[in-house]
């Protein structure tokens, strides 16, 4: 594992450092590389295809811009995502909050065996969306963490440094967003029956 | 039914962080207890959902593409300056071609290497055909490889020259580096004139050669580098005994960067003057180290570095270190906002200051914004809460001389410190706090016989 992420580093600084002697190349490579997981990422942030896409563009035109900047003390994937969460912070805060989002119809698809029994595929369904929802109600920090947690494989140190915190307090975080979304889950739960 | 079981665990379990005993104890409670069966659920429905990667876009990459400038980094001149020599290719590379052979042929023991790579690189005698067939001596067409980049050509060198430019001021001469291709015959002292001749690329910097000068010729030996001038280099020197100093620098500063170069003499049509305009001109100059100014940019570098040192010994709470970055005559002011007032505000002097984090002495450092109530810390809980209360070192907003628009509070330090250069460094705040925990450490340097020196610690913070 540490073999990989060793390795990776090397591939990124070596695609930043051909990048910054003028390979344009290397940046379209370093883009294949992170963009699906940045969009979704930023998808999940959002709620919006549209915004992902556009804040996921805007985050690598800084990227490039700034390239000469990066400093390799840091994965690249850390200063990536670092840059994604400022932009997410200081553009992106002003439209959310006047949107209102339909979960239910956000929950990705069931597998086809349960086609035939629809009653209880609406239930998962409402259930995984009132769970997105939990999500997506969390503190946007604790939002943050999580999400960064289990779909980058980050450590606590690097979703520390991402969002300028320790990686206790990253660590706290998460756990504490996995208690509110179990324990808002519970209440309604009940509150349902 | 209420159960008391370790949440901690199921989240563990959940992330596959367990031995198999402490699994088994898990499974086991989970398969009894319902409660913890759905927080199980729910973890792992939140895991894969986060996990999940399947949308797709196909634009983003494309757009992306399209908004950047491709050419950033790859040093337009270059571009620009490789199109214009291959353009001129036809003309002058039968003259390179046989330059590029003695090259070889002089450097071939100590550049045995480059000698290889040309001797193996793939002719390419059909790629230039103008070049080939124009001239029978280019039986070197093959040695010279197929690319048309001329930085791959022996002659052409690349060197970082120094410049000196007179100020606006006219009291002062400031350094401006360029690259330059030199080829073998060319001479570096005619290169370094011209480049002169050319002016400064900055806008506050004015060159001080008089219209029309050109040099006759340029020679060195002993030291001495002997620049003969048209006689435009005296008729048309607007005057002045500032721009005559700023002419006369500006040219031997600029020479004496050369190696192998401590002084210049000046001919007129290859006589030698009396005098300049004012100055005595029949003996050879020295170099002016005195009238050599700071560039801005050299400045900023030397703030930037002070202010990372600054920020560094902040950090670590090196007292010692940072006691020795402030001012020695002013000491350094806290202040604990944005808006900074000298009569109020506590001055230490850096002898104070490097016990200080010791002492149990409460200071009143100026009143609390909204209540206005007095701040009375010691200085430990003052740093805490007022100096270092953000990793201010690792923040990705770092700023020099520059206020950012943010805060309601009036920025004042332009007019405390006129003289002065600041580093800010700027936390953006978080959104749960909607980015009103946004935080700045500002740090002031004021120069102080010839180096920076920390004049004032502003804090920056949300204001009512």
């Amino acid at each position: 594992m540490i073999g990989v992420l060793t390795m990776n580093k090397e591939r990124d600084n070596m695609l930043v450092e051909s990048t910054l002697k003028g390979n344009i190349n290397s940046f379209e490579e370093l883009m294949t590389l992170y963009q699906d997981k940045l969009f979704n990422f930023l998808a999940k942030m959002t709620y919006s295809r549209e915004d992902a896409e556009e804040i996921t563009q805007e985050v690598f035109i800084k990227v490039y811009k700034n390239l000469y900047k990066y400093n390799n003390k840091w994965s690249f994937s850390t200063w990536l995502y670092r840059i994604a969460i400022n932009t997410l912070r200081t553009e992106y805060r002003k439209v959310k909050n006047l949107k209102k989002i339909d979960y239910y119809t956000n929950v990705p698809d069931l597998p086809a065996s349960l086609s035939d029994y629809p009653e209880i595929a609406y239930e998962i369904k409402e259930q995984r969306g009132q769970i997105m929802k939990l999500i997506d109600e969390l503190k946007e920090d604790q939002k943050t963490a999580l999400l960064l947690r289990c779909m980058q494989d980050f450590s606590f140190k690097e979703i520390g440094d991402i969002l300028g915190i320790s990686p206790e307090a990253a660590k706290m975080k998460i756990q504490r967003a996995k208690q509110t979304i179990c324990r808002k889950y519970e209440k309604l739960e009940k509150g349902g029956r | 039914m209420n159960c008391n079981f370790d949440f901690e665990d199921i989240i563990k379990y959940c992330e596959n962080q367990m031995s198999d005993e402490e699994k088994k104890r898990v499974k086991d409670h989970l398969d009894a207890c319902e409660k913890c069966r759905r927080y199980y659920g729910v973890l792992k429905y939140t895991e894969s959902y986060a996990k999940d990667s399947s949308l797709k876009s196909e634009s983003i990459s494309k757009n992306v593409m399209e908004a950047i400038d491709m050419n950033r980094y790859s040093k337009n001149k270059k571009v620009w300056a490789g199109k214009a020599f291959y353009k001129a290719m036809p003309v002058i590379k039968p003259i390179l071609a046989t330059a590029a052979v003695f090259a070889v042929v002089i450097a071939c023991v100590a550049n045995f290497d480059n000698f290889k790579r040309l001797i193996e690189s793939p002719g390419s005698i059909g790629a230039n055909p103008t070049a080939s067939n124009s001239s029978p001596q280019n039986t070197s067409a093959a040695v010279i490889p197929g690319s048309t980049k001329p930085e791959d050509l022996d002659p052409v060198e690349k060197r970082t020259i120094t410049l000196y430019f007179a100020n606006s001021n006219a009291d002062k001469v400031i350094a401006e580096k360029r690259e330059v291709e030199i080829s073998q015959d060319t001479q570096i002292e005619r290169l370094v004139f011209e480049e002169l001749q050319k002016g400064p690329k900055s806008e506050d910097l004015y060159s001080a050669i008089p219209e029309g000068t050109r040099l006759l010729s340029a020679s060195t030996a002993n030291g001495i580098c002997t620049l003969n001038l048209s006689k435009e280099f005296v008729d048309n020197h607007p005057g002045g005994s500032a721009g005559e100093l700023m002419t006369l620098y500006s040219i031997i500063n600029t020479m004496t960067e050369l190696s192998g170069i401590d002084k210049v003499q000046f001919l007129i049509e290859g006589q030698k003057l009396e005098a300049y305009i004012h100055a005595v001109f029949n003996e050879p100059f020295g170099r002016n180290q005195d009238i050599i100014g700071k560039s801005a940019s050299e400045i900023k570098a030397e703030v930037e570095a002070r202010s990372q040192a600054a920020i560094l010994a902040i950090k670590e709470k090196d007292m010692e270190k940072l006691a020795s970055l402030v001012h020695p005559e002013k000491g350094v002011l806290f202040s604990p906002y944005s808006h900074i007032e000298p009569g109020k505000h506590k001055v230490f002097s850096k002898d104070q200051l490097k016990g200080l984090l010791k002492s149990e002495e409460v200071y009143n450092w100026g009143e609390y914004d909204g209540s206005g109530d007095p701040i009375e810390l010691t200085f430990a809980q003052y740093y805490d809460k007022f100096v270092y209360n953000h990793d201010f070192a690792n923040v990705e907003k770092v700023a020099y001389n520059q206020i950012q628009p943010y805060g309601n509070t009036i920025v004042n330090i332009s007019d405390v410190y006129p003289d002065g250069n600041f580093i800010e460094y700027y936390f953006p705040g978080t959104e749960p706090h909607d980015g009103m925990d946004w935080a700045s450490l500002r740090l002031v340097f004021e120069e102080y016989n010839g180096q920076w020196y920390l004049v004032c610690i502003a804090h920056g913070q949300w204001t009512i």
